[in-house]
């Protein structure tokens, strides 16, 4: 009698597990395009950042806006933060962050964060 | 008698428990497999070509003999930076360029896919927007 109950735990644990298999594999794609492209950005905000010694959080902002235009996420420049459209649940980030030293000798660290 | 039973009953709970810790132990591993192998091979063939023309951009940016802006003093190509020269040798890439807003080049024709690009341009930060034809 209890070997039956036990089996039949088994077997409903069992059925279980292929169906939550069955329903990762049919998980939409990972937009790998999407991740790659927000990347790239990244990296153009942050190159031209470092070239033009951006060391203005709001100048930075601007620019951010004009390349992600409505896309959430955050800037860093060195202790101060700023949320950038904040408004959704997404919970992926991608984030690069550089560190230079400016004309005035100045040691700047820019962290930049999209959320997709 | 009640004392077997009572153990009976805990071997049981024990066992359950155990196999549902398994079962997340495994489930866990399965899943994060199976989405890093799902990430390697969702590459779909628009996804390739969206990815293929944002890396043409990048070919043209950081090429000096096309947009990339040559340094005069270290005669070497600065990323990011460009400067308008040689439109006409990748024009047939490209359908529309624009830079803040400005069209630099427009073949006229309908626009499949946007991208925009960070750079610098007259030692200000612009953005660089190109448009790819049907």
């Amino acid at each position: 009698m209890n070997k039956g109950i036990l089996f039949t735990i088994d077997a409903i644990i069992a059925l279980l597990f292929v169906g939550l298999m069955g329903l990762i594999l049919q998980v939409p794609n990972i937009e790998s395009a999407e991740k790659i492209l927000i990347n790239n950005r990244i990296s153009d905000l942050l190159i031209t950042s470092q070239r033009l010694e951006i060391d203005s959080i709001d100048k930075l902002e601007e620019n951010y806006i004009k390349i992600f235009d409505k896309k959430e996420g955050y800037i860093i420049i060195n202790s101060d933060k700023k949320e950038i459209n904040k408004n959704s649940n997404k919970y992926r980030i991608i984030s690069q962050n550089i560190k230079y030293i400016n004309s005035s000798n100045k040691e700047i660290y820019i962290e930049i964060g999209v959320k997709y | 008698m009640m004392l077997v039973k009572q153990k009976k009953a805990q071997v049981m709970i024990l066992d359950v428990l155990i196999f549902i810790i398994l079962i997340i132990i495994i489930l866990s591993i399965e899943t994060k497999i199976i989405i890093s192998y799902k990430e390697d091979i969702s590459f779909k063939e628009t996804e390739i070509e969206i990815i293929k023309n944002d890396f043409l951009i990048e070919i043209y940016l950081l090429d000096c003999n096309y947009l990339g802006k040559i340094n005069t003093q270290t005669k070497k190509c600065m990323p990011n930076e460009i400067e308008i020269k040689n439109i006409e040798k990748i024009n047939s890439y490209f359908c529309e360029i624009k830079i803040d807003d400005k069209k630099i080049f427009d073949r006229k024709e309908e626009i499949k896919n946007k991208y925009k690009r960070g750079i610098i341009y007259k030692n200000k930060f612009s953005v660089l927007e190109v448009g790819f034809c049907e």
